[in-house]
């Protein structure tokens, strides 16, 4: 038996998407949309659909969504396109402190063409504050981008507050949001996020396979191209568009939001099991703090190194993550901004769960997180 | 005309009546690292090894490629080989060559004539091309001394061989004539550098590494391994010996003054590689220390460790400067993989203040605190062995 509760690192693919992709790849569905004859005409067709629905999840329109590689390319082509399109006026982005290296790195790419990065940390309650954003916005302020929710302590960030707040001060400041951790496991009602000029999403941490994600782009909202070739994807992302995974993203995506509510109460009930069980143990505590959401959990269990536990829970089946996946055990910089102690630091890690999940694997899961506390040394 | 590959022996050609057998093994390490590539007719005359290919779709530049790295070459060249008449070299001198010709302002020919039926002496050939060459080209003269290429034409039984340049080959004794050493391999820098230097004194290689789940990673282990395939470029396929050393590691802790732990480790790690070693017909250890490098590596901490082996241990580095250590890394292509953060992690174990001069019987007395044997006798009935090859 296996229990996987790494879902912010990566998900397993759903029997919807894997079925239809196989009947899809199967078929004679292997035309490119923009060929003038039928074949084209048809994956066309296929390509306007999928992009329905995804506007009929976002709330938006079908020219608005883009379909990308993955998060990292759409956080890529959204900062980077918007910097550039401003770079001969303002220079100021506002962003917070515990984004996505896909987020940060672009970010801090743009501080060599004269761009000011300002980070909002979290308050020492470990939440986020609207009017902290707020009031770093000045003349110069030509975009705010935050995630939803993060991927490492599953704290939440206030993007309608903040978006509606900033459009207030300057309803020329974009509003950029990464919601790859929140898409799919809590509920967002995007008709209330009219002021959120782009958002990211990913695929393959909603049960989609690896190599499919997207951006929604409000239509008036003018990027600069980063990467140049066809007119396809309102030549924001040209290239022939990826038609298998696009369609089956999209019928999986519709049917994990179709279900949101079902899904919410599992991930509720997983978590107050969870939470029922680290007071059972002492050594096992919370590692953050702050609002936080349901399927993502940082814990701390005292001395043990979060790797070695990584390493002995592994070798049990059981999958977690020290850290972030994409930061190969690195000490975490996320941790680090919510100040704690680097005994903690050294110990935390974290529980993402999918709708997979269930009661009974939290129970093995702390049974051999018993075992390895009787059996790793401490440091 | 054919294209094929000379190959020069290095220090093999120095040996007497047993060079026959060094040249054996060397052929058979350059037969098992092209067979992939196609077919070739493999023989050797005085101290040239003539590579010809069977087949015609062999990209001869990819087998060089593959040779400059094999130990026991001193040198190697794309050679033509032409039907033995002088109009023939002539022609060929000049057509296979232009562009080199076109680009350098000096040469000299050196004219080998095994064929003593041929009607021409070497002098004779020299002298000939080198006119033939001059008259051609405008731009470039003939320098004796100190040439920027030589154009050489050799006279052999069945074909007249012409050649340009030559390219460095890694030099060294073939892999396997020297005996078979069991490298105690690490993730770190050095013991692929040490691994490399042995096997190009003719050691076979074969690799031990010790792993201590669940304080080290199966990602540690996994690097560990890229390391010995890297290094199986250089070294023929390289038998990996994993060794489960959780237990012991935990008893030393337990049982043994802190500041000598990695002392006590090292010791039982050569008690646990002689012993396979032994059993696999392996008759030396090799490491990666480096003198004074870490607390392990003073003169007395080796002192320490050497005092457990009845095998010689090589230790090719121990005279070398860290950042030579990592130059030859590079050039092996070890060091970006020994880089990569997966360490065999343990800070738990690493004391904080290791003995710099630990003196023998300490640690003995330390050693006799715990009866180690029956825990070594489990690690190594844990051996897991994997062959990795890079063919």
């Amino acid at each position: 038996m296996e229990i996987y509760f790494d879902n912010c690192g990566t998900t397993k693919p759903s029997e919807i998407f894997t079925s239809n992709l196989s009947k899809f790849l199967l078929s004679d569905n292997y035309g490119n949309p923009s060929s003038l004859h039928k074949k084209g005409i048809q994956a066309d067709k296929i390509l306007k659909n999928a992009k329905n629905i995804l506007a009929s999840i976002f709330k938006c329109e079908q020219n608005e969504v883009i379909f990308t590689s993955g998060a990292t390319q759409s956080n890529n082509i959204a900062i980077l396109g918007v910097a550039y399109k401003f770079k001969n006026k303002n220079k100021n982005i506002i962003t917070s402190s515990i984004e996505h290296p896909s987020v940060i790195s672009p970010l801090y790419s743009l501080k060599k063409y004269g761009f000011e990065i300002i980070e909002i940390p979290p308050r020492y309650d470990g939440n986020f504050y609207s009017e902290d954003f707020i009031k770093k916005i000045n003349k110069d302020t030509i975009m705010i981008s935050m995630m939803n929710v993060n991927n490492e302590t599953g704290s939440i960030i206030p993007i309608k507050k903040i978006a509606d707040d900033a459009k207030k001060v300057s309803s020329d400041i974009i509003v950029h949001s990464d919601i790859v951790q929140s898409l799919g496991k809590i509920n967002i009602n995007f008709n209330e996020l009219k002021n959120i000029d782009i958002f990211t999403f990913s695929g393959h941490k909603l049960h989609s396979a690896k190599g499919i994600g997207g951006l929604i782009i409000r239509k008036n909202v003018k990027l600069n191209p980063v990467i140049f070739g066809g007119n396809q994807q309102n030549s924001i992302l040209p290239g022939t568009e990826n038609l298998p995974y696009i369609h089956c993203f999209s019928l999986n995506l519709l049917n994990i939001c179709d279900n949101i509510e079902k899904n919410i109460e599992i991930y509720k009930n997983l978590y107050n099991h969870f939470i029922k069980n680290i007071d059972k143990y002492d050594f096992v505590k919370l590692g953050s703090f702050g609002k936080t959401v349901n399927h993502i959990i940082n814990i701390t269990v005292d001395k043990i190194h979060s790797e070695i536990l990584v390493n002995f829970l592994s070798s049990n089946n059981v999958f977690v993550s020290s850290g972030s996946s994409c930061s190969k055990g690195k000490k975490s910089r996320i941790l680090k901004e919510f100040n704690l102690s680097n005994d903690k630091l050294n110990s935390s890690i974290r529980i993402s769960f999918s709708t997979y999940n269930t009661i009974e694997e939290i129970n093995i899961f702390f049974d051999i997180i018993n075992l390895a506390k009787g059996q790793i040394l401490n440091f | 005309m054919k294209e094929i590959i000379l190959i020069k022996n290095g220090e093999i050609a120095l040996k007497g009546l047993n060079r026959g057998n060094f040249e054996s093994i060397l052929i058979k390490n350059i037969n098992k690292q092209i067979e992939k590539l196609g077919r070739f007719k493999i023989s050797k005359s005085q101290s040239t090894i003539y590579i010809e290919p069977i087949d015609n779709n062999i990209n001869i530049d990819i087998v060089l490629d593959k040779l400059k790295d094999i130990f026991g070459i001193a040198t190697l060249c794309k050679a033509f080989a032409i039907e033995k008449n002088f109009e023939n070299i002539k022609q060929y001198s000049i057509t296979k060559f232009d562009e080199i010709f076109r680009n350098i302002s000096s040469f000299r020919v050196d004219a080998k004539r095994a064929d003593k039926t041929f009607p021409m002496l070497s002098t004779e050939i020299e002298s000939k091309i080198g006119e033939h060459i001059l008259n051609k080209y405008k731009n470039i003269s003939v320098n004796l001394k100190n040439p920027d290429i030589h154009l050489t034409v050799e006279i052999r039984e069945r074909f007249a061989y012409i050649y340009c340049g030559k390219i460095e080959g890694a030099k060294g004794m073939p892999v396997g004539s020297s005996g078979h050493g069991m490298l105690m391999l690490s993730g770190g820098i050095d013991s692929p550098v040490a691994g490399y230097m042995m096997a190009k004194r003719g050691l076979q290689i074969s690799a031990i590494h010790f792993i201590a789940p669940p304080y080290t990673s199966d990602k540690a282990e996994e690097k560990v391994k890229e390391l010995a395939l890297k290094l199986s470029k250089y070294t023929n396929t390289i038998a990996y010996y994993s060794i489960n050393f959780t237990e012991i590691q935990l008893a030393i802790k337990k049982y043994c003054d802190e500041n000598l732990f990695t002392i006590i480790m090292r010791r039982i790690m050569i008690i646990i590689s002689e012993k396979i070693a032994i059993s696999n017909n392996i008759n030396c250890l090799i490491s990666g220390e480096s003198l004074a490098q870490v607390a392990s590596q003073t003169l007395l901490a080796i002192s320490c460790t050497n005092e457990i082996a009845n095998m010689p241990i090589f230790r090719p580095l121990i005279g070398m400067d860290k950042l030579e250590i990592i130059d030859i890394a590079k050039k092996i292509d070890t060091f970006e993989t020994s880089i990569l953060p997966y360490e065999d992690c343990c800070t738990i174990f690493t004391p904080k203040h290791p003995k710099t001069k630990p003196d023998i019987t300490s640690v003995k007395i330390n050693e006799s605190k715990f009866d180690f044997m029956p825990i070594i006798e489990k690690a190594i009935l844990s051996v897991k062995l994997e062959m990795i090859s890079n063919y």
